[in-house]
């Protein structure tokens, strides 16, 4: 699982996730990527379970890259203790995701092997997500034009 | 010879969050500014710049017309809405036609590598290099023919990529364009199931340190 090596401060404010992502929303490394449409909180172990699903699901061949990392660290209080004391134990560690932002990428393997990949990867998120390709441009030669 | 690429323009006043009026009556707002031009707000009809990009991509030469003045440019930059992937502004580069310029230009793959019959991955290092040419020389893209990657050992280079005469490569000649990898090993799970290490926190007193573990 992915977790932070380290770290400036131990516990951090909850932060708010307003808005769409404008960094890290284009297909950069692959050929085809898993975006999210719904902005959350995503465990290192829902990036682990969706790692997992795409591995699996390609069996062999293809390149994957993880484009968001969980440094943020989420707390919880112990279990039956009273409000106050200060805040809670760090329980896990979580990558703050807004709409736009590409959570995976993949290469090497034939679109419909990424797309059912990317799709398995999707229903292990807590998200609505898409799957998205480099925008294609430049593709389209003179007599095709009709110009 | 490829076919001149044409695209209309006009001259544009709106500015700033009025531009999004703009783009609901499907007209784009672009600006083209480079080679001692000031820059100048244009906007683009939506269709017609999507036509345009589809032709002429980021390496070939555009010939914007404002008016009766046609400015030669080549696309710089395309902003795009993250989720519908809708552009939403362009940025064109005028150039002299007399001077140099670089530009990336993609790396397009040909041909099947035999080393793929043994279960190998085809993986492409770098999707473009950056070359230098005379605007009117500037190739669309180089094609590497990948069937001579007989095993994993076979590696092409940026220095095997042949280009037109007038063309200088800047990219470094040593960097690796493809290969065939081999198939990946099954990871073991137990690497990933192992529990995860707890964060060094650099902040940290001795003091806060011994707390926390106390609290944990």
């Amino acid at each position: 699982m992915l977790v932070p090596k380290r770290m400036k401060y131990r516990k951090a404010h909850r932060g708010r996730m307003d808005g769409k992502e404008t960094r890290g929303v284009e297909v950069s490394f692959g050929e085809y990527a898993l975006q999210a449409l719904e902005p959350a909180w995503i465990t290192s172990r829902q990036i682990e379970a969706a790692r997992r699903a795409i591995t699996r699901s390609v069996k062999r061949g293809g390149k994957v890259w993880i484009r968001i990392f969980p440094d943020h660290p989420v707390t919880k209080r112990a279990a039956e203790t009273r409000m106050g004391s200060g805040k809670g134990a760090v329980d896990h560690f979580a990558a703050v995701v807004k709409p736009g932002r590409v959570l995976f990428e993949m290469a090497g393997v034939t679109e419909d092997v990424a797309r059912e990949a990317l799709r398995l990867a999707g229903h292990k998120l807590p998200i609505k997500t898409q799957i998205i390709t480099r925008p294609q441009i430049g593709v389209l030669v003179d007599e095709e034009a009709g110009s | 010879m490829a076919q001149q690429i044409d695209l209309p323009a006009q001259q544009r006043t709106i500015t700033g969050k009025k531009v999004s009026q703009l783009r609901r009556t499907g007209i784009i707002p672009a600006v083209v500014y480079g080679h001692h031009k000031a820059a100048t707000n244009i906007q683009v009809d939506e269709r017609a710049l999507h036509q345009t990009l589809m032709r002429a991509g980021m390496n070939r030469l555009i010939n914007i017309q404002l008016g009766a003045e046609g400015v030669m440019a080549l696309v710089r930059d395309i902003q795009r809405e993250p989720i519908s992937q809708r552009v939403v502004h362009v940025d064109f580069l005028a150039v002299a036609m007399d001077e140099p310029i670089t530009a990336n230009v993609p790396i397009h793959l040909e041909g099947v590598a035999p080393a793929l019959d043994q279960g190998g991955t085809l993986l492409q290092a770098l999707a473009e290099i950056e070359i230098r040419a005379l605007p009117a020389d500037l190739i669309a893209g180089v094609t590497v023919d990948v069937s001579k990657l007989a095993d994993y050992d076979a590696v092409i280079h940026v220095r095997d990529i042949q280009v037109p005469e007038r063309v200088e490569v800047l990219t470094d000649g040593d960097e690796l364009v493809a290969k065939v990898a081999p198939p990946a090993v099954e990871e073991e799970e137990v690497a990933a199931e192992e529990a995860p290490a707890t964060p060094e926190v650099i902040t940290e007193t001795e003091t806060q340190r011994r707390r926390t573990e106390r609290d944990d």
